[in-house]
């Protein structure tokens, strides 16, 4: 019998024609005398040619694929690095927005204890009372007690137009808020691009906002990265703890508070400060390219999405494929489709962000998104 | 293949002509494996078309260090695992990782091995049989078998040592043997008297 193993192997070399003329003869050797390896043999090379059997090719094939091709040929193509901002993302906001909850409410809760009296006291001592509805930040919609910045107080539901219009207020790697016209004078006042903080800054020029939500350091965040080490592996040097910053925010408020941005100006800003999310999803980018350009060579989607955290993944269909790192879903460009899936992935604590440099490419007329979803 | 890499670079530049040739060039291998992967020939014709649309559409992230035909069969075989997953047409492995014998499933035992099988035929059953295969299995019998991709282009394209494409093809083979036996739809060699005639062909 171990003759025969040994043989069967020779017969699959001699049907890939790898075999030496020594083990050519050795193996027709034993053929002769062994009708069970014979009768393999002869089952591989039937299998063998069946399968290598060219099936005719339909007359009209070709022209279709270059019909497909020229026409292809004639669009433009967004590449990755600079895609159409085509999504579905007043789903996205609304999920974003309330994942800010769970977000401020979980770990976070401690730390946001200091910055909560630092911003109420901003707020009173700067802010006008009425330059946004988002200004209650500041005083009403930050809660020691836990209950965070609730979606709904703060203004940033999916039904505020100022914020509707494009997703890139949200922080980009970590589901937080940028309240506009915190009334604070601060730039840079979010506690950490890749942590899924508060931005209670009243500036969305694209410089901040690109500063903020980059790994490059910003103010304070040290402390709170400190809480929320699954957002902060690349952790940027960061010069001062949230003590200290909220000091300086205190003092920054004494100073004349510049007008409030409408919600319709913010948004009109927002929409035209495309960097934001590109930079802060730098931190992110290596692992997830590599993940995505392994397995998913020449795709095209209208969008990708970036799912973190959570406790328990919902059921939302069957993993496509994954890697210790990430797992990823493929999902219809189906606002309904999408919002409902989103809302799922919300109510288990995930944050969900856009993510435009994942190494497919990105055509607003795709049919499917990718969603990815870290797993470590 | 030099002339390959210089029509991907005129193609790289826009130049459809040029990728045109690269079609000529393996569009029947790329319907011969998504046949032999669908078993429906709308559904292959429809993926090849799919395939040389991201062919065309990644055309800039092609690396000269891949060949031509690995690049496009990497491409078709996700393609076509993409295809058969969303059609549930993967059924319960035969085989788990070690390539253990699971057991097989109920065939038909009322067809005889002894009908004649046309071309169509043959290739519905083949197909039917490579769908009893586990994925593993079943990418590594249509990237030899198929579309004739020597061991080292397959371990290259699946990230495999050229050894364990070997040892992986032969057990893939094996199965698929066994699936035809159990099966019993073709009337395979071994199942005739004829096997003394099986030297003919070596």
């Amino acid at each position: 019998m171990a003759e025969c193993e040994k043989m069967m192997e020779l017969c699959e070399e001699s049907i890939d024609r790898t075999l030496t003329p020594e083990e050519q003869e050795l193996l027709e050797r034993h053929l002769s005398v062994c009708p069970g390896c014979a009768a393999y043999l002869a089952d591989l090379q039937f299998m063998t040619a069946a399968l290598l059997e060219e099936p005719a090719f339909p007359d009209s094939l070709h022209a279709s694929i270059m019909a497909g091709i020229t026409e292809e040929a004639s669009r433009t193509v967004i590449q990755t690095h600079r895609p159409n901002r085509t999504m579905p993302v007043l789903a996205l906001l609304a999920a974003a927005a309330a994942c800010v909850v769970l977000v401020l409410s979980g770990a976070l809760g401690d730390r946001l204890y200091n910055l909560d009296l630092s911003l109420a006291g901003g707020g009173s001592s700067g802010a006008s009372s009425d330059a946004a509805p988002s200004v209650d930040a500041g005083g009403s919609g930050l809660d020691a007690s836990g209950g965070g910045l609730d979606a709904d107080d703060s203004g940033f539901g999916a039904s505020d137009g100022g914020f509707g219009a494009d997703n890139s207020g949200f922080d980009a790697s970590g589901g937080g808020l940028d309240a506009s016209d915190g009334g604070f004078g601060a730039d840079n006042s979010g506690f950490d691009a890749s942590g899924g903080g508060l931005d209670a800054g009243n500036d969305f020029n694209a410089q901040n906002y690109a500063a903020d939500t980059a790994s490059a350091p910003s103010d304070g965040s040290e402390a709170i990265r400190a809480d929320i080490e699954p957002y902060a592996e690349e952790g940027a040097p960061v010069s001062e703890p949230v003590e200290e910053r909220s000091a300086k925010m205190g003092a920054r408020s004494g100073e004349p508070a510049p007008r409030g941005l409408t919600a319709n100006e913010a948004g009109a800003l927002m929409g035209s400060t495309e960097s934001s999310q590109t930079q802060s999803s730098a931190v992110l980018q290596p692992q997830i390219a590599a993940f995505i350009s392994n397995v998913m060579e020449g795709e095209v989607f209208a969008a990708c999405y970036l799912v973190e955290g959570g406790s328990d993944l919902p059921e939302i269909g069957q993993v496509q494929q994954r890697d210790e790192h990430f797992g990823y879903y493929v999902a219809d460009n189906s606002p309904a489709q999408l919002e409902t899936l989103l809302d799922s992935l919300e109510k288990a604590g995930c944050t969900v962000q856009t993510y435009e440099e994942a190494g497919v490419l990105f055509n607003e007329e795709a049919h499917r998104v990718i969603i990815v979803i870290r797993l470590d | 293949m030099a002339d390959e890499q210089g029509l991907m670079q005129r193609a790289r530049k826009g130049e459809v002509a040029a990728f045109e040739q690269i079609v000529l060039l393996y569009e029947r291998k790329v319907y011969a494996l998504a046949l032999r992967s669908t078993g429906s020939e709308a559904d292959a014709a429809d993926l090849v078309q799919e395939v040389f649309l991201r062919a065309w559409r990644s055309l800039g992230k092609f690396r000269g260090d891949s060949t031509v035909s690995t690049w496009l069969y990497r491409i078709t075989m996700n393609l076509c695992i993409d295809f058969s997953r969303r059609k549930n047409f993967q059924t319960t492995p035969l085989v788990n990782e070690e390539g253990a014998a699971l057991p097989l499933p109920d065939t038909h035992p009322g067809n005889s091995p002894e009908a004649a099988l046309d071309n169509r035929e043959l290739s519905r059953e083949l197909r039917a049989a490579l769908d009893e295969l586990s994925e593993e299995h079943r990418k590594i019998v249509l990237l030899r078998d198929v579309s004739g991709l020597s061991y080292q282009e397959i371990g290259r394209l699946l990230s495999l040592e050229e050894g364990t494409v070997k040892s992986r093809l032969a057990r893939a083979r094996r199965n698929l043997r066994a699936i035809l036996q159990k099966r019993g739809n073709i009337p395979l060699p071994s199942a005739s008297k004829g096997q003394e005639r099986r030297q003919e062909n070596g």
